[in-house]
Parts: C-alpha cells; sequence; structure tokens
C-alpha cells in the first residue's frame, strides 16, 4: 500500500478536506441571486424615500394650503434620503467581515465553559 | 390557459361576516396555518428526543437556531438575546411560507403587500417603542449624528426622519416585489411551455427552450425564497439595533 487509507489520517486533516470539498465556490446562479436581491434592495431603498418624502410633502401642502412648494421641497430631501439609505446600504454590506479575515485572526483557546452571553 | 395574475387572487373558502366586515377564512389564511403547521411540526418533531448527540432532523433545527442566534449577536450584540424568539418565529414564517407557494397550485402569502407590510408596520412600531421605552425622548437624537453642527440641523432632521419612515415601506415592497416578480415570471415561461405544446410540429421541439428557462428560473427562485427571508430577518435586526444600542 502507498498511500495512507483515509481512516490513517489524523481526523483534523481529514476534516479539513472535507470543509474544502464542501465549501468551494459558490455557483453562478447563487452569485447571481445574491447580485439580484442586493441590486433589488438598492433600487427600493432609493424609490421609497423619494416617495416618502414626497407624500410628506403633499400632505403638509394640504394641511397648510402651500401647494406645490412644500411638496418640491420634501422632494428633494427624500432623494437626499435615498442616496444616504443608499450609502448607508452599501457600507453596511462593505463592513462584514469575510470567513477569510476571520480565520487570519490568532486562535484564543477558550479557558471557561460559559455561554457567550 | 389561466393568467400569470391569477395565482394572487384571494378566494374565500369559508365565508365569515362580523358587523360588515369580510373576514372570510380565505386560501391566503389557509395557507398561512400550513405555514404555522410545517413550522409546528419541524420544531416539534425535530426536538421530541433532543438528545445529546442530535441526529440529522435536530441537526437542522439546531442548526437553524445557531444560525438566527449568530446573526441577532453580531447584529445587536448581548443586549439582543431576548429578541432571539421573535427573529427566529420571523425568519422561520417567511421562509416557509415563500418555499410552500413554490409548489404548484400553492399561494404565496408573501406575495401580498397586505401580509408583508402588516409585518413590516408592527416591526417599525416595535422598534419605535422599544427605543422610547429603553432611552425615553433620548431615542430622537437618532435623527440627529452625533457631531452635526447647528447649522446644518434643519437639513439633516427631515433627510434622517425621512430615511426612517421609508425603513417599513422599503422592507415591505422589497419581499413582496421580489416575491410577485418571480412567480410572475414563472407563470409567464411555463405559459409558453403549454401553448407552444399545443401548437404541434416544428413548435412542440421549440417548446424546450421556455421549459430548460423555467427549471432554471425555479432554482433561481428557490435561492430568492431563501434570501428573501433572511433579508428580512438580517434587516429587522439591525433596525432594532438602532433602538436597543441607539449609535449608528
Amino acid at each position: 500500500m502507498t498511500e495512507p487509507r483515509p481512516n490513517e489520517l489524523p481526523f483534523e486533516a481529514r476534516l479539513a478536506a472535507a470543509r474544502a470539498r464542501a465549501e468551494g465556490s459558490p455557483s453562478p446562479k447563487q452569485v447571481a441571486a445574491n447580485a439580484f436581491a442586493q441590486g433589488t434592495r438598492l433600487a427600493i431603498e432609493l424609490v421609497v424615500a423619494v416617495l416618502v418624502g414626497a407624500a410628506i410633502g403633499y400632505g403638509l401642502d394640504v394641511f397648510f394650503g402651500t401647494s406645490p412648494f412644500l411638496l418640491l421641497v420634501m422632494f428633494m430631501f427624500g432623494l437626499v434620503a435615498g442616496f444616504l439609505n443608499l450609502v448607508r446600504a452599501v457600507s453596511y454590506e462593505q463592513a462584514k467581515i469575510t470567513q477569510a479575515e476571520l480565520d487570519a485572526l490568532p486562535v484564543v483557546e477558550d479557558d471557561d465553559d460559559d455561554e457567550k452571553w | 390557459m389561466a393568467g400569470p395574475l391569477e395565482q394572487f387572487e384571494i378566494q374565500p373558502l369559508y365565508p365569515i361576516e362580523v358587523a360588515g366586515y369580510d373576514l372570510s377564512f380565505t386560501n391566503a389564511s389557509a395557507w398561512m396555518i400550513f405555514a404555522l403547521l410545517v413550522t409546528w411540526g419541524f420544531l416539534f418533531f425535530g426536538m421530541r428526543k433532543s438528545e445529546l448527540v442530535p441526529g440529522r432532523w435536530q441537526s437542522a433545527v439546531e442548526g437553524l437556531y445557531e444560525f438566527v442566534h449568530g446573526m441577532v449577536d453580531t447584529n445587536i450584540g448581548p443586549k439582543g438575546k431576548k429578541y432571539v424568539p421573535f427573529i427566529f418565529s420571523l425568519f422561520i414564517f417567511i421562509l416557509i411560507a415563500n418555499l410552500a407557494g413554490l409548489f404548484p397550485y400553492a399561494f404565496t402569502v408573501t406575495s401580498h403587500i397586505a401580509v408583508t407590510f402588516a409585518f413590516a408596520a408592527f416591526i417599525f412600531f416595535m422598534c419605535v417603542l422599544i427605543g422610547l421605552a429603553k432611552h425615553g425622548f433620548r431615542f430622537f437624537s437618532l435623527f440627529l449624528p452625533a457631531g452635526t453642527p447647528w447649522f446644518l440641523w434643519i437639513l439633516v432632521i427631515p433627510i434622517e426622519m425621512i430615511s426612517f419612515l421609508s425603513r417599513p415601506i422599503t422592507l415591505s415592497v422589497r419581499l413582496f416585489a421580489n416575491m410577485t416578480a418571480g412567480h410572475i415570471l414563472l407563470k409567464i415561461f411555463i405559459g409558453f411551455v403549454v401553448s407552444l405544446g399545443v401548437a404541434g410540429g416544428i413548435w412542440s421541439v421549440v417548446g424546450i427552450l421556455p421549459f430548460a428557462m423555467t427549471v432554471a428560473l425555479f432554482g433561481l427562485e428557490l435561492i430568492v425564497a431563501v434570501v428573501q427571508a433572511y433579508v428580512f430577518a438580517l434587516l429587522t435586526t439591525v433596525y432594532l439595533n438602532d433602538s436597543i444600542n441607539l449609535h449608528h
């Protein structure tokens, strides 16, 4: 026998090999679906903020009888709020720590049996 | 051949009328109860034995719980522990409603904005009430990021308020739009398969193309169903975090 049978390898090595097989790279379909989810999220963030701003402006106009000035002002505010939402959504995605970065962190031995919380 | 929008029709199964209001038991109600029963069955039969070394089913239940637990932990932190059951219920209900809707002849509960907006509005008021209960009027400092110079207040406060008010709408529209668009698309391509098959001759062979497209779309819809349930639960934790920890 030239190579060791799988069971003779140390457990850690077999676990690492199995993990590598199981993870692999995500399928194109998965990437597409994630990108689609991300895209619709960003589009909806922008549009909805503009609509909410315009709706508030319209409501205030009806209340104060100042049509259409508050509508226009709140429409602009809504647009800015929409872009703010966009920036926040994108920076939230970027702030996520990737698994590779987590793996690169030094491992500290867990010295107690307490739960995380 | 049914139109692509007929699948979203609400049909009363058992008419009930209370004081002039139509409170019929509809197909939407039936599928919500179905989602509830599947959730209950999944959790009950998975945890019935609750062994120290879990079997496959118990592992699935525990894995799902750990997943939600981890999501709440990373987004809210230690104070979020008591909200894990709420986020878990929300996630699993939307997940199962989304997935059940993909079966032929099924009704997709989450493809109705009435349902998704009811969730989102509940979450919105919950966030406001938790914020007010925990921080009192300091909760409204959410509308004023720390370190804003005084002459920008008149610009920043309305912008932040619109941003805050748009949250329940984005939350509900995203789920509803994704589910509705996906189901319409599936129905249209399936309609092509049927009409090309009926046309006969060479057209029946061409029908393979929309059929292949339907299979591919169905896989995509499976992923969308899971991802949207995840995004809904994730954003709920993000919004709850603002109310509980009150800083950006």
